[in-house]
């Protein structure tokens, strides 16, 4: 039997009389990429906060479990829980600037992971720093370049290779490719598509754009004014929806 | 001490009145409350090597920026047998110490001295003495900007959880900006330090060279900070390490010379234009240090 | 060895009036390990959507389906994701195209998920290349301008490239010239040779006799 990753009970959070999302219940193993999909005001983004520390909830469990040791989120204290987000968990905004120093080179902004957990050699951090540039298909002779010289999916990946460098064990997207150009949000999701197939990736990825759950989640939950509607298998989900909202989501998609 | 009825009472010790000064202040311009605020402060410092400790800044006749900080400190330190030497960056001639000096003569009318050795309370600006610090000497630094992180986080509240929580990876990006741009790490003064292993700490804008003497020192080192409201503190014989990594070791670097006064290889150079044709001279910039060497 | 058992499936269409469309009640059938079943009917019968409740696609409204003795129909999702990766394989009618993904790595893919190191996984990749005749200039470009055949023999590669006990494969055959369509047949008579149990829709004659096919004739099988 193999123990959820994560384990969420009954997740309730609420903004005085709004509910953000209620009753929340969830597991995700490693290696599975879940997908979150709603409109604006589903929740989604709240639970992904709860998720990921960002949000205090009012009620419910969060357990991790990772290598064997159980970590119960919601009841350590603040010391171990801002440890345990720098060392295990990840996010990734849907602004890169706000998950990224702009003031600081690509190099440094992607070394500070390592130099937050003990990386004290400077030229081994500058070669792994390189290796995820190459990896997210940023040249390297940026490598000391500030970001601000970036172009918007030049920083989203920029952020990707921030985030991943640690090989964190359970990384969160807040809509990783909302507000790219098309052409440029197709090249974020293979890369993380690839990096996730790659390295094993455990992630909980939000979207309200159901072609990249499809693209990328193998599981899904959809949410309506904070609740889960429906969920399971992505294609399953997809292909046939049982749910009366689902069935709207799903058939409001234009193909091409 | 007398035990009287299970109350410990301190004998009356004598009062040494010291030499007659301008009534119209108390001894070294600080009122006894606000002494002892400061001195609760600078006590939790010590206690806590490299953790900048708040206290409540006092309006000082010298505006923010000027000392008021170090000014603090040192009148809430100063006895009357105290021996005060005052220096800004180095010299007991320029301004600034000029007027601090007579700032203290004049409200505490106490002993001052340009010699290091003589002196049991030094205060500074921007530099330490070559001379080294003797046991029982106070050594207050002035300091401009206290806390380390304050150009990667502006937010109070966050760098406080960082110190907290040791969360000093981001310390590290600065140095390695540095290397990046540079070849070398780059900053030349306020290098920063780790305190007692544990506080990473500003030591106010001394060049690097003389990072390595706050190391062990058998003086007392104090840090105020009057505009920022901050005292910290280096108790006597507290490792103080200067940050690097490990294949870009610290290096206290100084100008490849000898003083054109004293000849002394081993101090800190001030580099003065001497004449309109732009010519150059290094002399110490340790004023006291450079005459007792060249009078040798 | 899999079992399908007094099988009901419909759709609910929520948004069109609730109205709801029944593709099957009780369905029965079973196939055998090295067996190839063909399922037979019209078009619109369902076939397709047997083959997605067997993958967990669909979802079934009464009976079960039994495949290494597990019910998928009340199996979570991580055990089906685990079912798929271990045992089952899909070939769907069309090949979905991820535009900047090579031919190559899509064909390598399943093995490079499934922890098969890079090398290996690219030899297999080229030789099942070789042998469904795709030049060998195509293999480094995306799927996206190929061919209707090109693509399904990529799909079908992709399908293929792992040793899975069960197979899904619908229309593999059907966008394929005569010679090409003869290299498929044989891959699919090497896995039943093998002892996959295999499960196909195959719209041509030629193919179901070629291959000796048992019929389950959906006509007969289910009641509408």
């Amino acid at each position: 039997m193999i123990i959820p990753l994560l384990k969420v009970t009954n997740l309730s959070k609420s903004y005085d009389n709004i509910v953000g999302c209620k009753n929340i219940s969830m597991s995700l193993y490693p290696g599975e990429v879940l997908g979150i999909v709603g409109e604006s005001g589903s929740g989604k983004t709240t639970l992904i906060n709860c998720l990921s520390g960002n949000l205090e909830p009012d009620r419910g469990k969060i357990i991790f479990n990772i290598n064997n040791k159980e970590t119960d989120f919601l009841n350590i204290s603040e010391s171990e829980k801002r440890k345990f987000i720098r060392t295990d968990l990840a996010f990734v905004h849907q602004n890169p600037r706000d998950g990224l120093r702009l003031n600081v080179s690509a190099g440094g902004n992607i070394g500070e992971k390592l130099m937050s957990v003990g990386y004290r050699h400077y030229g081994n951090i500058r070669s792994l720093a390189t290796k995820w540039m190459n990896k997210v298909e940023i040249d390297k002779s940026r490598i000391d370049d500030l970001p601000i010289t970036f172009s918007g999916g030049m920083l989203q990946r920029l952020q990707i290779a921030k985030n991943l460098i640690t090989s964190p064990n359970v990384i969160f997207m807040d809509e990783p490719t909302g507000g790219l150009d098309v052409s440029v949000q197709a090249r974020v999701l293979d890369l993380i598509r690839s990096l996730v197939n790659e390295l094993n990736l455990t992630v909980i990825i939000v979207s309200h754009d159901l072609a990249v759950i499809r693209l990328l989640a193998d599981k899904m939950i959809v949410m309506k004014n904070g609740t889960v509607i429906e969920s399971g298998l992505s294609d399953q989900v997809l292909e046939d929806p049982q749910q009366e909202y689902t069935q709207l989501l799903v058939s409001s998609v234009l193909h091409v | 001490m007398r035990k009287t009825n299970n109350v410990i009472k301190i004998k009356d010790f004598k009062v040494d009145k010291g030499l007659p000064f301008d009534q119209e202040y108390n001894f070294a311009y600080l009122d006894e409350n606000t002494k002892k605020m400061i001195r609760r402060a600078i006590i939790k410092a010590l206690c806590i090597p490299g953790y900048q400790v708040p206290f409540a800044s006092r309006e000082m006749p010298m505006p923010y920026g000027w000392g008021t900080g170090g000014v603090q400190v040192t009148a809430s330190c100063l006895t009357k047998r105290d021996t005060l030497k005052i220096i800004d960056q180095g010299a007991d001639d320029t301004t600034n110490a000029v007027s601090i000096r007579n700032f203290f003569k004049k409200t505490s009318n106490i002993k001052t001295t340009e010699i290091t050795e003589k002196a049991t309370l030094i205060q500074t600006r921007h530099r330490i003495p070559e001379t080294p610090l003797k046991k029982k000497q106070i050594f207050v630094y002035q300091v401009p900007i206290p806390e380390p992180l304050a150009f990667l986080e502006p937010k109070v509240s966050e760098t406080i959880k960082m110190h907290s929580l040791s969360e000093y990876g981001a310390m590290h990006v600065k140095l390695y900006e540095d290397i990046s741009k540079n070849g070398h790490i780059e900053t030349a003064y306020a290098y920063p330090v780790k305190t007692n292993d544990r506080y990473i700490m500003d030591p106010s804008p001394i060049p690097k060279f003389d990072n390595p003497k706050m190391n062990n020192s058998p003086a007392i080192q104090l840090f105020g900070a009057g505009r920022e409201q901050r005292i910290y503190a280096i108790p006597p014989y507290t490792k103080v390490k200067s940050l690097d990594f490990e294949d870009y070791p610290f290096d206290p670097f100084k100008a490849e010379h000898a003083c054109d006064i004293c000849g002394s290889k081993n101090t800190y150079l001030d580099e003065i234009i001497v004449d309109d044709a732009g010519n150059k001279s290094f002399i110490c910039s340790d004023t006291d240090f450079c005459n007792k060497r060249k009078n040798k | 060895m899999i079992e399908v058992k007094k099988v009901n499936k419909s759709f609910t269409l929520f948004n069109q009036n609730n109205a709801k469309i029944t593709v099957f009640k009780n369905l029965n059938f079973e196939v055998n390990p090295g067996e190839i079943v063909a399922l037979k009917g019209p078009s619109g019968i369902g076939k397709s959507s047997i083959l997605k409740m067997i993958y967990g696609s669909y979802i079934i409204d009464k009976g079960a389906i039994i495949i290494n003795n597990k019910n998928i129909a009340t199996l979570s999702a991580q055990e089906i994701l685990k079912l798929r990766k271990t045992s089952i394989g899909y070939v769907s009618q069309f090949l979905k195209v991820i535009p900047r993904i090579s031919a190559l790595d899509v064909i390598m893919e399943p093995l490079l998920n499934s922890g098969d190191n890079k090398n290996n996984a690219y030899k297999k990749s080229i030789k099942l290349l070789k042998d469904l005749n795709i030049e060998k200039n195509l293999w480094h470009l995306s799927p996206l301008t190929f061919s209707g055949g090109e693509q399904q023999r990529i799909n079908i590669a992709r399908g293929f490239i792992k040793d899975l006990p069960y197979l899904l494969l619908d229309e593999p055959t059907a966008s394929l010239d005569s010679k090409n369509r003869d290299i498929i047949i044989n891959l699919i008579k090497a896995k039943s040779n093998r002892g996959v149990s295999i499960i196909g829709i195959f719209h041509d004659e030629y193919s179901r006799k070629k291959l000796n096919v048992r019929e389950i004739d959906l006509n007969i099988e289910t009641k509408h």
